[in-house]
This record gives C-alpha cells, sequence and structure tokens, in this order.
C-alpha cells in the first residue's frame, strides 16, 4: 500500500517512495543531506555524523515489481483454471507473500494503489507513477479474464489472512450479504479522501503492514491482531466485509471470460463441495418444487426497488453533503486551521505541534484558511458523489438479492469466490481428472470409482 | 440434474494417527509460548510508551538543579550519565519489543503449522447433511434486504449526526466576517486595516472604475506596452522648465514605478519604520492623499533586512480602477479605494530575500496576482480584489526570484506568465493550474517575461535569452552570446526584441528567429524597464536620461532628454505625458 506525505510538496510517489525509503534504509545506501537545525556543540568533543538520506529506490526495481506482479497474475491464473492444483496455488501465494509481503514491506500494492489512481484523477497536480497505475490495473483486468485470481495467490494481505484460517465457521447467507456492501463503502470513503488531498487512509489504517514490517502503531497492530483472531474461524474477515479494492474485483470476476469452476467437467450433484468454501461462495442449486413466492410478488418488489433505487442515491448524496464538514476533518490543512482558529478564538487548550510549526513559518493565516475553505469545497463535492455512489450500491444490492437466477449446478459465485481452488479436491470428477493425469486413462475411473467424466459442452 | 438423495450420517469420531499428540503438543507449546511472548510484549510497549528518557522526573529535576547552578560540574556530569543511561534503557526496549516480535510471529507461525497439519491428518471425507427439502435462499433474501435497509437507515443517521456535531469555524467564518484576532479567514476585512483609520466598507468604491491608462508596473498586463493612443513627449528640458507640466518632491524612498489610473498616479515609499501609499493628481502634480500602512496582523515587528538598491518598497502598485493595491518588503499588502480609504490589508509573511522582495503586482478587475518567491516557500497568489481573500495559491519549485508577473491574452486565452530559475510557468489566471513549465533560467532571476505575438520572452544576465511558445510552452529559439539584463525587463512588439541591459547595451532582434538586428550602446546601464509608446521606445539609463528610439529593424535615434537625477523605476508613458521616477521626485512630463 501507500501514503502520502504532504500536500504542497508534491503529493506523488506515496507508495513507491515509502517502499524505496524503507529498502534503501535497510539496505544501507545513503546519500547527503541537509541538516535541518543548528548541531548542538558538545564540549566533550563528540562529533556528530553528518546526516544522511536513503537514495530513492532504483527503477529497475521499480519494474521488476510490475513484472513480478505481471508474472504471478498470469501464473495464477493458469494454475486456476487450467492446473486446478491448491497446493501450487498455495506456493504461489506464499512466494508472493514473501515478495509483496516481507521484502517489499507491503507497498507498493494494488488496495493502496487505488487512492493513487483517485488522486491523479481528482488533481492535475498529481501525476500517477506508471507502476502504480499497473498495479491497479493488472488484477483488475486479470479478474475480467480469469476472476480474482490475484485475491487468491497475489495479494499479501488475503496471503496473510488465508494461512491463519483454522476451523471456518459458516457466515449465515443473509449476514454475508450484508456486511459484503462494507467494502464499496469503504471503497467510496478511500476515494473520497484521497481525491480530496486527505490523504492515503487504507494505508495508514492497513492492520497486516505492522507485521511486514515487524513494527507500527499499536492501534495498526491491534487491528491486525484482531482481524487475524477473527480469521481463526471467519475466513479471510478482511478480503470479504473490508478490502475496497475486492468490492473493484468482485464487480470484475462477475464479468470475467473465464472463471474457476468446481468440477472440471460436468456436476454430478454429489453435494461434496457443498461446506467445502470457507468463504461461502459456492452457489447452491434451486431446490426441486415451486418457488415460496409467486413470481407476481416478486416483480411487485423488484418494481419498488427500482423506483427506489434513484431516491437512495439523491438520499445518499443529501446524506453525504450533509457529513461533509465532519469527513473534512480529516484533511490535515482543515483540521490546522480549525486548530488555528480556536487557538485564535482562545478556545484551544493551547498549541499543538502542528499548529506551532506551521506559526513558525511566517505564512498568512489567510492562505492556509483559504486552502482549508478550497478542501471543504472539495469535500463538499466529493462527499455527495460518494454518499449517492453508497446510495446506488444499496439500491443495485437489493435489486440483485430480488432476482431470479436459475442455479442448476453447484457453481462459484462469482463475486465472492476468491478463486483460491479449496473446492477441487472436493469434487470426485476433479479426482478422476487427476487419476487421468496421473495413472492413465483405463484405470482411473475404477481408481477413484467415479464415471467417465464428460467434456464440459 | 436431480440431487441425490443423501442420508444424515453423524460424522464418526477422527482417528488420531501415531504423530498427532506430538503435534498437539507442539501446538500447545507454541500457543503458550505466543500468549506469554504477547503478554511480555504488550507489557514493554507499555512501559516503553510511558518511559520517556528526555522527560523522565529525575531528569527534569536534575535540569531545573542545573538551571540554578549552571557551574556545577558534578550535576552536569551525573545529567549526563543519567540521560546516557535513560536512552541505553529505551532503546534495548525498543530491540526487547522488536525481537520479541518476531518470536512472537516465529511461534504463532509453528502453532498454526502444528495445528493446522494435525486438522488435515484428521480430517474426514466431506459427508453431506440431509437433503434440503426447501429452498431457504428466499427467507435469507428477504432478511438480507431487511438488514440492508437497517444498514442504510444507520449510514443516513450518522450522516445527519456528523452533520449536527460540525462544528467548523471555517464554515461559520462567511467571507466578509473579521476573523478573530484579525488574521482569520476573511483576512481581509476591516480587522486589518490601519489602527488609526475608520472601518473599510465596499462602499467607499467609486461607482464607476478609473481608466486604467498604466494600471501596474510595465503597464496593461505588464508588458510594457502603452495604449495604441499614447504619444508622449520626446523632449524636454528640466533646467528651463520647458516641457515639464510639474515636479513633486517623494516623502518616502523607493525604487516602485508609478502607476496611472484616470487623473491619479500611485506610488509608494518606504524606509524600515514606515510605509506608505502616495496618490498625487495626474494634471497639477498635488498629493491628494496618502495613506500609512500599521497595525498589520502578522506584519513583522523588525524589517527585513534588503539592500540599498533594492529597499522597502521596490513592488509597484496595482490598480484596477477602483481599488489600489500595494505590496512592501516585509510582506505587508493593502488594497485601498482610489480615493484612498483603507479597504483590507494583510501580511503575506515575511520573504527570506537577501536583496528585498521586489516583484511587483498585476491586477485584473476581479483578482490580484503575487509572485512570492523566496527562501521560506515560493508560491504565487491570486486573491480576490474585494475581500483580499485567497482565491487560489500555488507553491513553486522555483528560487527566490525579483521578476514581475506579466497577465496577457494569448488570442485563446489568458496566461499568467512567471520567470524564475530554474522554470519559467504559464498559469491559468482563473484557476492557477498550470498551463506549461519550462526549465530555462537560471541566476537571480529579476527581469519580468515580455510576449507578443504567441511569443514569451525570457532573458537573464549569465543565463540566456529565450522565446518560448504559448501554449505548449516549447522553446523556440535562446541565445547566450548577448549583453543580457538582470534588472530591466525585454520589450517585444511587432516581431522585435529589444533588451536593456545593465552594462548600457541595447539589442534589437528578430522575435521569430533570435537573430540580432542591431545593438546600440550608450553610456550608462539600464535598471529600468524600456517600454513602447506611439511607435517608439523610451529606455532610461540609470542616469536619468531617456533615450527615445523607433521600434524598427533598424535604429533610429528619435530623441534624447535628460530627468536631472537618476532614474531605475520604469516610466509610465500615458496620452501625451511621460510620468518617470527619479530618485527623489516625480516627474510628469508632456502636454497639459
Amino acid at each position: 500500500m501507500s501514503e502520502p506525505h504532504g500536500t504542497g510538496v508534491r503529493l506523488a510517489w506515496r507508495s513507491w517512495l515509502l517502499g524505496g525509503l524503507l529498502l534503501a534504509a535497510l539496505g544501507g545506501e545513503a546519500a547527503a543531506s541537509v541538516q535541518r537545525f543548528p548541531k548542538p556543540e558538545f564540549e566533550s568533543g563528540y562529533a556528530l555524523p553528518l546526516p544522511t538520506a536513503p537514495a530513492p529506490r532504483a527503477a529497475w526495481l521499480e519494474h521488476l515489481d510490475v513484472a513480478v506482479l505481471a508474472a504471478a497474475l498470469l501464473l495464477a491464473s493458469w494454475l486456476v483454471l487450467r492446473r486446478r492444483s491448491r497446493r501450487e496455488i498455495l506456493l504461489l501465494m506464499l512466494f508472493c507473500l514473501l515478495y509483496f509481503g516481507f521484502w517489499r514491506a507491503g507497498c507498493v500494492c494494488p488496495v493502496g494503489a487505488v487512492q493513487n489512481a483517485a488522486l491523479a484523477t481528482a488533481t492535475r497536480a498529481y501525476t500517477i507513477p506508471i507502476g502504480a497505475a499497473l498495479f491497479v490495473l493488472l488484477p483488475l483486468v486479470t479478474a475480467l479474464f480469469a476472476g480474482r485470481v490475484f485475491c487468491a495467490a497475489v495479494c499479501p494481505l488475503g496471503a496473510l489472512q488465508d494461512l491463519v484460517v483454522l476451523r471456518p465457521v459458516k457466515v449465515p447467507g443473509w449476514l454475508q450479504r450484508v456486511l459484503g456492501v462494507l467494502p464499496w463503502i469503504v471503497l467510496a470513503t478511500t476515494v473520497l479522501l484521497a481525491a480530496c488531498g486527505a490523504g492515503f487512509w487504507i494505508c495508514r489504517l492497513d492492520p497486516f503492514v505492522p507485521f511486514f514490517r515487524f513494527g507500527g502503531s499499536f492501534g495498526m497492530i491491534a487491528a491486525g491482531v484482531a482481524l487475524l483472531a477473527v480469521g481463526l474461524v471467519v475466513a479471510r474477515p478482511y478480503c470479504r466485509f473490508l478490502c475496497p479494492y475486492g468490492a473493484l474485483l468482485s464487480a470484475a470476476s462477475r464479468l470475467a471470460w473465464r472463471h474457476a469452476t468446481i468440477t472440471p467437467d460436468t456436476c454430478i450433484q454429489c453435494r461434496l463441495c457443498e461446506d467445502a468454501c470457507p468463504f461461502g461462495a459456492i452457489r447452491v442449486p434451486d431446490a426441486p418444487g415451486p418457488a415460496p413466492e409467486s413470481l407476481a410478488a416478486g416483480r411487485r418488489r423488484l418494481a419498488w426497488l427500482l423506483l427506489l433505487c434513484p431516491l437512495l442515491v439523491a438520499g445518499g448524496a443529501a446524506a453525504g453533503w450533509g457529513a461533509h464538514g465532519a469527513l473534512a476533518q480529516l484533511h490535515p490543512e482543515v483540521r490546522l486551521a480549525e486548530q488555528i482558529l480556536r487557538e485564535n478564538a482562545d478556545e484551544a487548550a493551547g498549541h499543538t505541534l502542528e499548529s506551532a510549526a506551521f506559526r513558525a513559518t511566517g505564512e498568512p493565516v489567510a492562505l492556509l484558511i483559504g486552502r482549508a475553505r478550497e478542501a471543504r469545497a472539495r469535500f463538499r463535492t466529493g462527499a455527495g458523489l460518494a454518499g449517492a455512489f453508497v446510495g446506488l450500491v444499496l439500491g443495485a444490492q437489493a435489486i440483485a438479492w430480488s432476482l431470479r437466477r436459475r442455479c442448476p449446478d453447484y457453481v462459484p459465485d462469482r463475486g465472492a469466490c476468491l478463486s483460491c481452488g479449496r473446492c477441487f479436491r472436493f469434487c470426485p470428477r476433479e479426482r478422476v481428472r487427476l487419476a487421468n493425469r496421473g495413472a492413465g486413462t483405463a484405470a482411473a475411473p475404477a481408481a477413484a470409482g467415479a464415471p467417465e467424466p464428460e467434456p464440459r459442452p | 440434474m436431480s440431487t441425490p438423495p443423501v442420508s444424515a450420517a453423524p460424522s464418526p469420531p477422527a482417528p488420531r494417527g501415531p504423530g498427532d499428540a506430538a503435534l498437539r503438543a507442539v501446538a500447545i507449546a507454541a500457543a503458550v509460548l505466543s500468549l506469554a511472548l504477547c503478554v511480555l510484549i504488550v507489557a514493554d510497549y507499555a512501559r516503553l510508551k510511558s518511559a520517556d528518557p528526555l522527560n523522565s522526573r529525575a531528569l527534569q529535576a536534575l535540569r531545573v538543579r542545573f538551571q540554578q547552578d549552571p557551574a556545577d560540574d558534578a550535576l552536569k556530569e551525573e545529567i549526563r550519565t543519567l540521560d546516557l543511561l535513560a536512552r541505553r534503557t529505551y532503546f534495548t526496549r525498543t530491540w526487547q519489543v522488536r525481537a520479541g516480535g518476531i518470536l512472537l510471529l516465529a511461534s504463532t507461525a509453528a502453532c498454526l503449522l502444528a495445528w493446522k497439519t494435525l486438522l488435515a491428518r484428521r480430517r474426514l471425507p466431506p459427508m453431506p447433511g440431509a437433503c434440503p427439502g426447501g429452498d431457504d435462499r428466499w427467507a435469507a433474501a428477504a432478511r438480507s434486504r431487511r438488514w440492508l435497509a437497517g444498514a442504510g437507515l444507520f449510514l443516513a443517521l450518522l450522516c445527519v449526526g456528523l452533520a449536527f456535531l460540525d462544528r467548523s469555524r471555517l464554515a461559520a467564518t462567511g467571507a466578509q466576517a473579521p476573523g478573530a484576532h484579525g488574521e482569520t479567514a476573511g483576512t481581509a476585512t476591516a480587522a486589518h486595516a490601519p489602527a488609526d483609520t475608520p472601518p473599510a466598507t465596499p462602499t467607499g468604491l467609486p461607482a464607476e472604475p478609473l481608466p486604467l491608462h498604466w494600471p501596474g508596473f510595465r503597464g496593461p498586463g505588464g508588458n510594457g506596452h502603452a495604449p495604441a493612443d499614447a504619444d508622449p513627449p520626446i523632449a524636454w528640458d528640466v533646467a528651463a522648465g520647458s516641457g515639464v507640466l510639474w515636479k513633486v518632491e517623494l516623502p518616502l524612498p523607493g525604487f516602485n514605478s508609478p502607476v496611472v489610473a484616470g487623473n491619479r498616479v500611485f506610488l509608494t515609499g518606504a524606509s524600515a519604520a514606515v510605509r506608505e501609499l502616495f496618490c498625487y493628481d495626474a494634471d497639477s502634480g498635488a498629493l491628494l492623499w496618502r495613506q500609512p500602512l500599521r497595525g498589520i496582523r502578522g506584519s513583522p515587528a523588525a524589517p527585513p533586512e534588503v539592500t540599498d538598491d533594492t529597499g522597502y518598497a521596490a513592488p509597484s502598485v496595482a490598480t484596477d480602477g477602483r481599488r489600489v493595491f500595494a505590496l512592501f518588503a516585509n510582506g505587508d499588502l493593502a488594497a485601498f479605494t482610489v480615493e484612498g480609504a483603507p479597504l483590507w490589508a494583510q501580511n503575506l509573511g515575511t520573504p527570506q530575500n537577501h536583496y528585498g522582495h521586489s516583484s511587483s503586482l498585476v491586477a485584473d478587475l476581479t483578482r490580484l496576482y503575487v509572485q512570492y518567491d523566496h527562501g521560506g516557500g515560493s508560491r504565487v497568489l491570486a486573491l480576490h480584489t474585494d475581500s483580499g481573500r485567497v482565491a487560489w495559491s500555488r507553491h513553486r519549485a522555483v528560487e527566490t526570484s525579483w521578476a514581475s508577473p506579466i497577465l496577457v491574452h494569448t488570442g485563446a486565452r489568458r496566461e499568467l506568465v512567471l520567470n524564475a530559475a530554474p522554470q519559467v510557468v504559464s498559469y491559468d489566471p482563473d484557476s492557477g493550474e498550470e498551463f506549461w513549465a519550462l526549465e530555462c533560467m537560471g541566476g537571480e532571476v529579476a527581469p519580468a517575461p515580455a510576449y507578443d505575438d504567441g511569443l514569451v520572452f525570457v532573458a537573464n544576465q549569465y543565463a540566456r535569452l529565450a522565446a518560448i511558445e504559448t501554449g505548449n510552452g516549447t522553446l523556440l529559439w535562446d541565445q547566450y552570446d548577448l549583453s543580457l539584463p538582470d534588472v530591466a525587463s525585454p520589450l517585444a512588439v511587432d516581431g522585435l526584441l529589444f533588451l536593456a541591459a545593465s552594462d548600457g547595451i541595447v539589442t534589437c532582434l528578430d522575435a521569430r528567429g533570435g537573430t540580432v538586428h542591431w545593438t546600440q550602446e550608450f553610456p550608462k546601464g539600464f535598471y529600468a524597464s524600456p517600454v513602447l509608446a506611439g511607435g517608439r521606445v523610451y529606455a532610461t539609463d540609470m542616469g536619468g536620461t531617456v533615450h527615445i528610439f523607433r521600434a524598427a529593424a533598424a535604429y533610429e535615434a528619435v530623441g534624447t532628454a535628460a530627468v536631472g537625477e537618476s532614474v531605475v523605476a520604469t516610466p509610465a508613458p500615458v496620452g501625451r505625458r511621460l510620468y518617470v521616477r527619479g530618485s527623489r521626485h516625480l516627474f510628469c512630463f508632456g502636454a497639459p
């Protein structure tokens, strides 16, 4: 993930620079820098070492990151769609956890790079690095072709959670659906904050980065530990119920050209895979018999929901607009301006570090106020748009849950399925396929005790 | 395809393998170790947070004692020892937390690995339960919709609550409301007006703006071109008084240039202690009013250090016909009506400028533009002329500069062009967005850009002369081997470019190609920028001699006239008059 470091100066390089600095610091690379404050003079004759600054990360290493991501996505797609090997997916996941997680310290990653893209879209003053842009686009494009293989084997955050899944419980379907709206709300908020210049909050609150970097704030570590503890019994809670990038991938995966399947050929409805998915992403076939609700009643409800959808959008816009003031407080300059105004009105307990530093610059308060007002104005528009988006998501979900979709077989729910491959081995047809591949077609069906699989139409 | 019936059968107890006990022991041991490490790390972390070595009570008590008795060497040594001990403790604990974290990660991984292996060994084949009799997805969908409605309602209430809890002072203070302590939003209201003047109100503005004859440094847009009807004199005699309409002594020193709107001439003067704006009657030279700038919040108590050849009043004023704006070396910026009523004032922050700030102001009907390049953080500002509020502000990655902005219309759009090292940048005057930027300048930049026919020209001594195409900021040509100005700005007109350098050499070049048409050497150098009026170029040297020649590809002198004292300010040609600021006097040459 990535994190900004200011507004006046270029806000660029959030993701790359942070990782670069860390790496360079670890590697001991150093370059001359400027002393910001006068050096203290020691009577003992102690000579202060020269200040150093880490050199930026080499460009070829950034290209390497993109190349590794692209290769990992291709390999993951192949493993999920062709090889159908959970073990090999697991190995790739471990490699990506080591590379993108521990070696690259969780930065850059597509989840955070969404914020770079949002900021670059919102302002011409910021140009997204090509590497960050590719980190956003490549997994999305891959999802359009092969589903959420990024979640399956490439994302280090997902990998960390995947490894701690111990005794997954089945989250009730209705609860999973409702919680599944959360990532969209997180996405709207994240984009709003990044686009309005309030910073990259997803990175600041990333609960897993402290594990990759062996350090972090107490809050972040506590959140990470809590999520992993929950993850022992609720598989991948962050991916399913919080990840904003997962929401985008979920939408792209629904349109995927190819997607992972439970069975390699034809579902024989043996029900063996029914409880195979710890993420509750297997769609169960329609029950025999008449539907418990008449078609007319379903149509009426759908019509009402379609009529309600514009109202939800308008209501969401109004609610977002109303909350823009509170959201704008997350912008550092708005917060600083409010503090300065409170101090000037003798309403503040005292100076904060930020207000004292600002006053030391000699910059006129009017300029700060002007910038803060501009930021609030951006939030007014942005929060309205974000609210409208959330309203649209709520309406669209309600409509989606009211549609009748035929499901004759056990198939993955394309939006929720993480393509992890756990369900493969539960399918007897898969065992036949593996037996055929390993021992030859003649002996395999008998060995597996299942009929010869027929090619899929 | 129908679902085959599967009988419901309870899962048999998991068989235990030979290694299960060992795995379970490893898992339990690793879990206990993880838990213990977790407790230790949290405890150590809490102690680490509470034990700030620099602020330990013992150390602070020793410091207080040392302040009372600075000569106590034993106490000094004791403080050093304790300080070192505290720091060692701090860093040791930091190391312990980090090492504990790595151990915790390893033990947790071992626990998980053992446990997962154990579970994998004991895993049974899947055994589906009874075949469901009905379809419960309908009920789940209905329940999901109900909860979704609840979630939506909760979000809406949350937003309403947040809206009610918003106690923003930014929102509360309107554009015209005086801010607390006078330096806050709307900064620019009466709270910043000079203390001994009545509060400013917009009613003091004239109903009709004065004609903008020469509204700022180097005239309209700052480009050095007088209006087409200008026909200033080509000869006068100060000693004999012929051709001199009036001459007045200036109360305060300053190097800014006269600015003319209607029948008013504006300029400023300042010393280390006082800063004033003057308004003279253009016909008689009578001082109509003078306004000191006092009591501006944020104005530094001590004046900044400036050099004698820059002074405290180098930036020229600007006017929009209703208001006049003045900026001084200490960052004080004030607006008055053309009748002298104070409107607003603020301090932009003391510029860190080793010579003194000298960039002049440029105004249009709604905005005032300030090039504020200095060591404390360069930026360009657009302020609302009516309130002084910031319309937009952009940080600039440039060094300290002394050049003034120009505001030109390129045919397709208006551009605010700023010259500085290393970049020449064009901004959208409405939004502040960059149109283009070109790294082509170096040194200490004082000459303003010049514009003509789609080209921007920038020059600086010991750097280069460059012609840049507006629109995309492409370098058309550049020149190094010329006598380039270090203060006077270039003048571009009808395909010709004129440079007046401080070594006394005036150069005329082809604006499109950069070839030199002619050069002419004069005894004195030029600080005042050449201006165009009536098809003639008026170049005033530092000795106070105005050299007048045709704006043509061949040098043709038209006249020479002396002011009688040194001149570094740029003259203002208006109608049949020429207003010149000398070192001590303001002159008006020409016909009534």
